[in-house]
């Protein structure tokens, strides 16, 4: 009896091992999937009018202040934002303020013609080209269309 | 027993010499190496698998604070959403929910053992006075988190609790006042047993712990059935003899915990509403003696119940191993203190059973006042009979108490895209059977149409088929007799007649902006089921003159003649 238990033992503190993973397994199982729920979330996008088309001019950007609906799961908020919209012969470019370093609010500077960051110096021309400074990236640009007209982008 | 200690090290040491980076493990086997004295098993596994429960009760309680929204305003939504729309989220609410329950059954079999075992004796009176004052805290989690979901239970379980402290004299409004933030039960109570059961509960219950553990480990495991002061021999060590056991009895607790929450889960009534005046408060089962001691002592006697016996029981509890003064553990030799314990223990059972019965006593009472009598709620519908005077006003009453008025009345505008109907002629509009089974599982019927979002949803509030029923049968009753044709019985529609309504649905168009059948485009309705929806008035009403009925709607108005109309309606109605 006494030969066979440290073997006893070693066989035992297995099994409490082995049983105490199944526990944390079993417990961990549904906390994973939980915390990983808002990857699995559908992502929805919609469209949402920031103005009258007509009343965007060539010239420089314009910045728009608008309103959309955002979900939250359980709430629906009804939040503003803003965007600036430029016009080129032929063609609406609507882009997001979000500088792409560090997501600093860009502003536009009349004098240079340029979107500047006052974050870090980054510095964007009118198409939302990067000229200087730390942004990787052109600003985004977001999907527009003119429908019954008014000027509508896509938030995604 | 020396050789087994021998062993002990020398694996320990082995170990610790071939794979010297285990040095945390060996740390740990030095903590599980406790000596366990002759005679601990079974009965010694509560104090771990408890300790298993609150590990539970953190996870799951950190993973749903990690949604929950503490307003009144968003909180039963967001409870809502963690049972419908997370992944696993009705799991974990289920697993909080039941744990909470096993908590304290496991916390009052540790106590009835720890006070059979007579281990609470000196040295350690302190480690039951610190486990005592656990338990406390754990019912303290129970009265808080209780109000947390912001349904109808929570909402009138707390008012009643809440009223305890304010009826005790002198002191009693100003103590409610404090205890709710305010008069009513509103959002300041809500934020305010939020921070007591996210925040201090769990704060003082760590502390807590970690002495009651503190004490529990260094003045070992009683040794059972000794006399006092004397030593037990030890034999094995916790780890892994004890540890199996232990391990067992958590795995056990787990199980049971899951499969409740997999099979009944967690309960979520409708959304607190101040106004309910037919609902029967009830706590969680763990109050229901102390809430029928209420009941027994009312008038000037109320303080015996809300202040004096508990207040005694408590001190009386925490004083207990002072009061003890027996040297003896043997069952044998202790007669008063078991007698005195197996009656306490029988008066808590008793109390919560007569509390219950009460309860239940009640809700019968107030079943056969309320709207929809309970018991007719287990008999198929079939049965029922649909739109009999009884069931309108059982529908009507419903209508009201349910406050559908606040979303549907007339009140409210149509032409906001989003916002709900308005319900003052869905008799003239919906299909009787449609809105029963609508009221079952409300779904949304334009959601993520193009441009146009719900701003507000349905809510499910899980009627019953009876009380779905009695909505949909007042409901049929609202029409407009004015604006929409009265439903007549079904007259049939022709063959022809549906395919001439077919041709001239393409003719129009009509895809350009519905579906049918998984085609066309979302821009208005689906169509596809619009036959079992709507009734023949409203979507001929509708196709006459779209404006009137909706004003601001993006339907054309198409000037259809009589008979062209007439073919479109037949032809919808033939989409069930
Ligand atoms: S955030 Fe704009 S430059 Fe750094």
């Amino acid at each position: 009896m006494a030969e066979s238990e440290p073997s006893r033992r070693g066989f035992l503190a297995r099994v409490v091992i082995a049983l105490n993973a199944l526990i944390a397994i079993i417990v961990a199982t549904p906390a994973v999937g939980y915390l990983l729920s808002p990857l699995l979330r559908q992502r929805s996008s919609q469209w949402v009018v920031i103005g009258k088309a007509t009343k965007f001019v060539a010239g420089v950007p314009q910045r728009v202040v608008y309103e959309y609906d955002d979900e939250g799961g359980y709430s629906v908020e009804r939040t503003r934002s803003v965007a600036f919209v430029g016009r080129t012969p032929g063609d609406l470019i609507v882009l997001s303020p979000v500088c792409t370093h560090m997501g600093c609010n860009v502003a536009f500077d009349d004098t240079a013609g340029l979107f500047e960051c006052p974050c870090h110096g980054g510095k964007y021309d009118t198409s939302g080209r990067v000229v200087e400074g730390p942004p990787p990236e052109p600003l985004r640009r977001f999907q527009s269309r003119i429908r019954d007209g008014n000027l509508e982008i896509q938030l995604t | 027993m020396s050789k087994e200690r021998d062993a002990t090290t020398n694996i320990a040491a082995e170990k610790a010499s071939i794979r010297p980076w285990l040095r945390l493990p060996r740390v740990m086997s030095e903590f599980f190496d406790e000596p366990m004295p002759k005679g601990v098993g079974w009965p010694h596994v509560f104090g771990s698998t408890l300790l298993a429960l609150i590990a539970l009760q953190v996870v799951t309680g950190v993973l749903l604070s990690l949604n929950y929204s503490a307003s009144t305003s968003t909180a039963w939504e967001s409870v809502r959403y963690i049972q419908d729309r997370v992944v696993f989220g009705g799991i974990v609410r289920g697993m909080h929910h039941w744990a909470a329950s096993a908590s304290i059954i496991v916390a009052a079999l540790h106590l009835g053992r720890v006070f059979l075992f007579a281990a609470y004796r000196s040295p350690r009176r302190w480690t039951w006075v610190v486990g005592v004052l656990l338990l406390f805290v754990l019912l303290g989690f129970g009265l808080t988190g209780y109000l947390l979901p912001w349904d109808l239970k929570a909402y009138f379980g707390t008012k009643v609790a809440t009223e305890i402290p304010g009826s005790l004299p002198v002191i009693g409004p100003y103590l409610l006042q404090i205890v709710r933030g305010g008069m009513a039960v509103g959002p300041f109570t809500l934020t305010r047993f939020y921070s007591a059961h996210v925040i201090v509960l769990p704060a003082l219950l760590a502390l807590l712990l970690i002495v009651h553990l503190y004490l529990v480990r260094k003045h070992g495991i009683t040794a059972p059935w000794t006399r006092t002061g004397e030593a037990g021999r030890s034999e094995r060590s916790f780890f892994p003899f004890q540890a199996l056991k232990d391990s067992v009895a958590i795995f056990v607790a787990l199980m049971v915990v899951l499969v409740v929450a997999a099979l009944i889960g967690a309960p979520l009534e409708a959304k607190a509403d101040p106004t309910n005046s037919t609902y029967v408060p009830r706590p969680d089962w763990y109050f229901l003696g102390l809430q029928h001691l209420l009941r027994i002592f009312q008038g000037k006697w109320q303080i015996l119940g809300t202040a004096f016996i508990p207040g005694v029981a408590a001190v009386l509890l925490l004083a207990w191993p002072w009061l003890d003064r027996n040297n003896e553990r043997r069952v044998r030799s202790r007669p008063v203190a078991l007698t005195l314990g197996a009656v306490c223990a029988a008066m808590v059972l008793g109390m919560t059973i007569a509390g219950y019965a009460a309860v239940r006593d009640e809700e019968r009472r107030m079943a056969d006042l309320r709207v929809v009598p309970s018991s007719s709620a287990q008999q198929p519908e079939e049965s029922a009979p649909i739109s009999s005077a009884d069931l309108v006003r059982d529908g009507e009453r419903l209508y009201v108490a349910m406050k559908c008025d606040s979303c549907h009345g007339p009140e409210r505008e149509e032409s906001l895209p989003g916002l709900p109907p308005d319900l003052g002629y869905a008799g003239s509009k919906l299909r009787e059977g449609w809105m029963r089974t609508y009221l079952l599982e409300p779904h949304p019927i334009r959601y993520r149409s193009d441009g146009v979002r719900p701003m507000l949803r349905m809510p499910d509030y899980r009627l019953s088929d009876v009380e779905a029923g009695a909505l949909a049968a007042f409901l049929t009753t609202r029409t407009d007799v004015a604006r929409f044709a009265p439903v007549v019985a079904e007259q049939g529609s022709s063959p022809d007649q549906i395919a001439e309504g077919r041709r001239l649905f393409s003719n129009y168009q009509c895809l350009g902006c519905h579906v049918l059948e998984s085609e066309g485009s979302r821009i208005g309705p689906d169509l596809t089921h619009v036959g079992a929806r709507l009734t023949v008035g409203y979507l001929d009403m509708f196709l006459r003159e779209p404006e009137a009925v909706i004003p601001g709607t993006s339907m054309k108005n198409f000037g259809l003649w009589e008979e062209e109309r007439a073919a479109l309606v037949a032809f919808l109605q033939s989409r069930e």
